[in-house]
């Protein structure tokens, strides 16, 4: 179909036609794998940066009724490697270093002496799924408190008996819901779901509830952020 | 309202008048959001895919396992990458296009305003309550 019956104007109109399409052509970028993953992380980036924006220290996540709870054997365990890394539960401690005044370790005793919160929480997974738990332990803020951390630090980061790490920006680790957790459903947690501690923030994603702690390390600059992260899903993921 | 014209064929060997009846941001904006929806459908559906069946654990299963070929992302976090990334995309492109609207004054092409409508009510009546022959009477 001959639209334009003059051809050098058609040159002259299309090569302008093409210039207007150029922001498009930008888009185009997304198709090209040197560009592409650089792209998509500054995407995702961005993402977490307006996350971190929106989170609001003392909103809290939803609580629910003791009737809703899911039930105990209801409850996914989801691991990345094995449900039980054989933790040596009589000669557990938590070592913390880091920014703290207080850093060594730290056994369950010490941890259950601080003011024990329960809550009925939901545990949202990244692929999909949820449940609502009941979480009991000491607020992560408290033991903060307690080691002396500076509140002024950027992150906290945890290891895990089987190898898995995670971080958490500060805000979240001082929100009052995040909790230091050592009972799910009243009774001391079993060895699947991360005994003998494990975290339990209802305003984070179920990957970043990391079990089978081992340390804590508070700090300003995350040398890695956390095994899924590094891997390429958000690092600050609230919900 | 800026309209843009060009002369083509009307086909029996003279030439008409044809305008481009949307503007450039509005067809940039169109085609933007082709790209942008074409993403955020496709690595959708990579997202659904990763929801797990667990059986007797969880009484939850697929709905629909979308083929892989149609999916965006190639695993979950990738298809969480793409669908975030174009998110905002598709947010700046709306803003854009709402932006432009508003204050080149080219809404008044798209939305009904009330002296485009003064009268018209009346003529479409019959037609919006199915009665023929009231429509075939009228100025319609």
């Amino acid at each position: 179909m001959a639209l334009y019956t003059d051809k050098r104007k058609f040159r002259v109109a299309s090569r302008r036609e093409l210039l207007k399409l150029l922001p498009l052509t930008a888009l185009g970028a997304f198709s090209v794998p040197k560009f592409q993953e650089p792209l998509l992380k500054k995407g995702l980036a961005f993402s977490d940066w307006i996350s971190d924006k929106f989170f609001r220290s003392h909103h809290l996540a939803p609580t629910f009724e003791a009737t809703d709870l899911t039930p105990l054997d209801k409850f996914y365990v989801n691991t990345f490697d094995v449900d039980d890394p054989e933790v040596d539960l009589d000669h557990w401690s938590l070592a913390v270093s880091g920014e703290v005044q207080k850093p060594g370790n730290y056994n369950l005793e010490v941890i259950k002496a601080l003011p024990r919160l329960s809550q009925n929480t939901r545990h949202i997974c990244v692929e999909g799924w949820d449940v609502i738990g009941r979480f009991g332990g000491a607020r992560l803020a408290d033991f903060l408190a307690m080691v002396g951390a500076d509140p002024h630090a950027r992150f906290i980061t945890v290891e895990c008996a089987d190898s898995y790490y995670e971080s958490v920006d500060m805000a979240t680790a001082l929100h009052p819901q995040s909790l230091l957790c050592y009972e799910m459903y009243d009774k001391p947690l079993t060895r699947e779901h991360g005994a003998p501690l494990r975290l339990g923030m209802p305003t984070k994603i179920g990957y970043k509830q990391a079990k089978y702690l081992t340390t804590l390390t508070v700090t300003n600059v995350l040398s890695k952020v956390g095994y899924w992260e590094d891997q390429g899903y958000s690092e600050f993921y609230s919900i | 309202m800026k309209t843009k014209t060009i002369q083509i064929e009307d086909g029996k060997g003279g030439k008409t008048t044809a305008v481009y009846e949307h503007p450039y941001v509005v067809r940039l904006c169109h085609w933007a959001n082709t790209i942008s929806l074409f993403v955020l459908i496709g690595s959708g559906l990579q997202i659904f895919r990763a929801f797990p069946s667990f059986g007797r654990k969880v009484p939850q299963t697929d709905l629909i396992n979308w083929p892989k070929s149609l999916a965006i992302g190639g695993w979950l976090g990738g298809a969480l990458q793409w669908h975030l990334t174009f998110m905002w995309i598709y947010l700046a492109t709306g803003v854009i296009y709402l932006g432009y609207q508003l204050f080149s004054g080219n809404y008044r092409q798209v939305l009904f305003t009330s002296p485009r409508l003064r009268g018209r009510v009346a003529d479409g009546a019959p037609v919006f309550f199915l009665r023929p022959e009231a429509a075939t009477a009228g100025s319609l």
